[in-house]
């Protein structure tokens, strides 16, 4: 075992749609030609990172928890993740069902060190299972699930959510954990969730480019305090599911560097603004 | 299994599922309380609600107090509007709560539903033991199994059963020709797993969404998928919903968008939209609040001990803020759209 500490190595992020997989050929061909293209850029990104794990962060879409229990943050320590939930879903999503590597130590180490760290994160120790919030995006990103995950779910789909400013610091904390262990050398972060788009309400099928944008460019500038500026109110503008770009936000605190958009696409047809994106790491 | 089957299928619901509360006499809240059931309230209420349109009516769910009657007062509500529903239309649908404890006081609540010769049965689940998926499956396979003849709409509620119908039992629900629809659970939870729920079911029956939530997963999802929604609002006359449902069916997008909007003004400050599970403490007061300021018809207290006293205030103010709202939007669409019944007239 080696005995240096550990390092996030890379930090992407995702939208996660279902239409990403379900139905791709209704999205104009060039914009879904640019998404893809820039999936596989990543793919082949992290690839050559030679990750050891990969801490997957995400939202929850009522899957595993509801509105009874909530956690804000969770922390998933198992050997291994069924998704999508049931073969149904599979179908749905296009995605084949699978068991999805879990690195339990780390998950477990990141609990442990969570809590240290006065972040309280939810335990889930087994049966978490995924829906699209995963299945889609490691499609593209690691479609033979090649590298074992640690989930991090942030509750980005129903008020009141977390502060953005907490979710950057639940990533920074991330990072110190990988920092603080040595078993795990080359850890990758993959965010995954937004851009805007609205579920289940009339607005459904609009993208709100003007936000898209604007998130983008702080997202790419490296100004943090730019990018931890928005309130809720100015989220929830891009619709109910714009506040899953808390997960970009995690992503973002893990490795503290400006991220480069590898493609935007407004997207009605999946329902999203859409987007890839890696840290200039 | 016997070959008796339902008069319907999932694929015939369409159109509004009426929701109303039990109609109950002066002093229903009191703890002595017998034979609290207003009869002549019940009788008038299904049928105006029949006659302005719905489409179908479930009873007994949590706000039509299936968990406040006595067995007596049940069976009397329940054949009252049994009665009175074939007396207007002998094949209109009508779906009576049998939610209990168990499997076989549910079962034998059947039994005397179909022996009154109601469609089906809204039904919940026993929620006293910890019901994990495969308890779940087993309590439906066995219900349906054991009174065929009557159709089922599925009742979840996050509250009353706690949390959600996961997804592996919406796989056997499929499977069972008597359920023939879904009272979806509400809220802002919806959205987000609506289309992974519904790849389970597909066209086989609908998971009926709140009224309010209608205009968006029918553009979605369309008739086949989504043809029938539920409301209690339509206790507070269904003027405003059926004008949903006709823009709906019509094709009339930018109408449905506009009553949606409406509609969705109208229960801002309705306590159920902002937090469900306080609205969930006091569901049956607030219901029947609302439902009494509006007029339509008289439904009387609500039962022990879920009764309005231990009410806070402040839902009591918010609630009647909703009902305000409501007649205004009333107005507003019979002014912008006219009455139901002239829309009907037009079209003869």
């Amino acid at each position: 075992m080696a005995d240096t500490a550990g390092r996030v190595v890379g930090a992407f992020t995702a939208s996660h749609s279902p239409g990403i997989t379900a139905w791709p050929e209704r999205a104009e061909p060039a914009k879904r030609a640019a998404v893809e293209s820039a999936f596989a850029d990543a793919r082949s990104r992290i690839d050559a990172l030679e990750p050891d794990a990969i801490v997957a962060v995400s939202v929850e879409h009522f899957t595993n928890f509801h509105l009874g229990n909530l956690p804000a943050f969770a922390v998933a320590t198992s050997d291994s993740y069924l998704g999508p939930v049931t073969e149904e879903m599979g179908d749905f999503l296009n995605v084949e069902q699978r068991r999805y590597p879990g690195h339990s130590r780390l998950g477990r180490h990141l609990y442990g060190f969570a809590l240290e760290s006065e972040f309280d994160p939810a335990l889930v120790e087994g049966g978490l299972e995924f829906d699209e919030n995963f299945c889609v995006p490691f499609k593209h990103l690691d479609p033979e699930s090649k590298y074992p995950l640690v989930p991090v779910i942030v509750n980005g789909v129903n008020p009141p959510w977390p502060t953005v400013r907490r979710c950057y610091d639940f990533g920074r904390m991330i990072r110190r954990a990988i920092e603080a262990q040595t078993e795990v050398q080359r850890v990758v972060v993959v965010g995954t969730g937004g851009l805007s788009h609205w579920v289940g309400l009339p607005e459904s099928g609009r993208v709100n480019t003007e936000f898209d944008r604007d998130f983008i460019d702080r997202f790419e500038s490296g100004d943090t305090d730019r990018l931890l500026s928005y309130t809720a109110e100015e989220i929830d503008a891009a619709g109910n599911g714009a506040h899953e770009i808390r997960t970009w936000l995690v992503a973002a605190g893990s490795v503290q560097v400006p991220f480069d958009v590898l493609a935007y696409e407004p997207v009605p047809e999946w329902l999203t603004g859409t987007a890839v994106a890696a840290a200039r790491t | 299994m016997s070959s008796k089957l339902p008069k319907v299928t999932g694929r015939d619901m369409r159109g509004v599922m009426a929701y109303p509360p039990t109609p109950a006499l002066p002093g229903a809240d009191r703890v002595d309380a017998e034979n609290t059931i207003d009869l002549a309230e019940t009788e008038r209420m299904i049928r105006s609600l029949i006659r302005d349109g719905v489409d179908a009516i479930a009873t007994n769910g949590t706000l039509g107090e299936m968990h406040t009657l006595t067995l007596e007062e049940w069976k009397a509500y329940a054949s009252c509007v049994a009665e009175t529903a074939r007396s207007e239309d002998p094949d209109f649908p009508v779906f009576v709560g049998a939610t209990t404890l168990n499997t076989r006081d549910t079962v034998a609540r059947m039994r005397f539903l179909a022996d009154i010769g109601v469609t089906g049965t809204l039904l919940g689940r026993p929620m006293w033991g910890d019901m994990v998926a495969p308890i779940m499956e087993r309590f439906y396979r066995d219900v349906a199994e054991a009174v065929p003849e009557l159709a089922i709409v599925v009742y979840d509620n996050t509250a009353a059963f706690g949390g959600v119908i996961p997804r592996s039992v919406y796989r056997t629900l499929v499977d069972l020709p008597q359920v023939v629809a879904v009272k979806y659970a509400g809220g802002a939870s919806v959205g987000f797993r609506y289309h992974n729920d519904m790849a389970h079911t597909g066209t086989g029956f609908p998971l009926m969404p709140i009224e309010t939530d209608w205009f968006p997963a029918w553009e979605m999802y369309g008739e086949e998928l989504v043809g029938m929604a539920w409301s209690s609002t339509t206790a507070m006359g269904p003027a405003p919903v059926l004008a949903l449902r006709d823009a709906l069916r019509e094709g009339r997008t930018e109408d449905a968008r506009w009553l949606t909007e409406r509609l969705r003004w109208a229960h801002e400050p309705f306590i159920v939209g902002q937090d469900f599970f306080e609205f969930a403490k006091y569901n049956v007061p607030l219901e029947k609040i609302r439902v009494n300021a509006a007029g339509y018809m008289n439904v009387g207290k609500s039962r022990v001990p879920y009764t309005e006293d231990l009410l806070p205030e402040v839902h009591r103010t918010t609630t009647l803020e909703h009902v305000e709202r409501y007649k205004q939007i009333t107005a507003e669409i019979d002014e912008r759209l006219g009455s139901a019944s002239s829309r009907a007239a037009e079209k003869v």
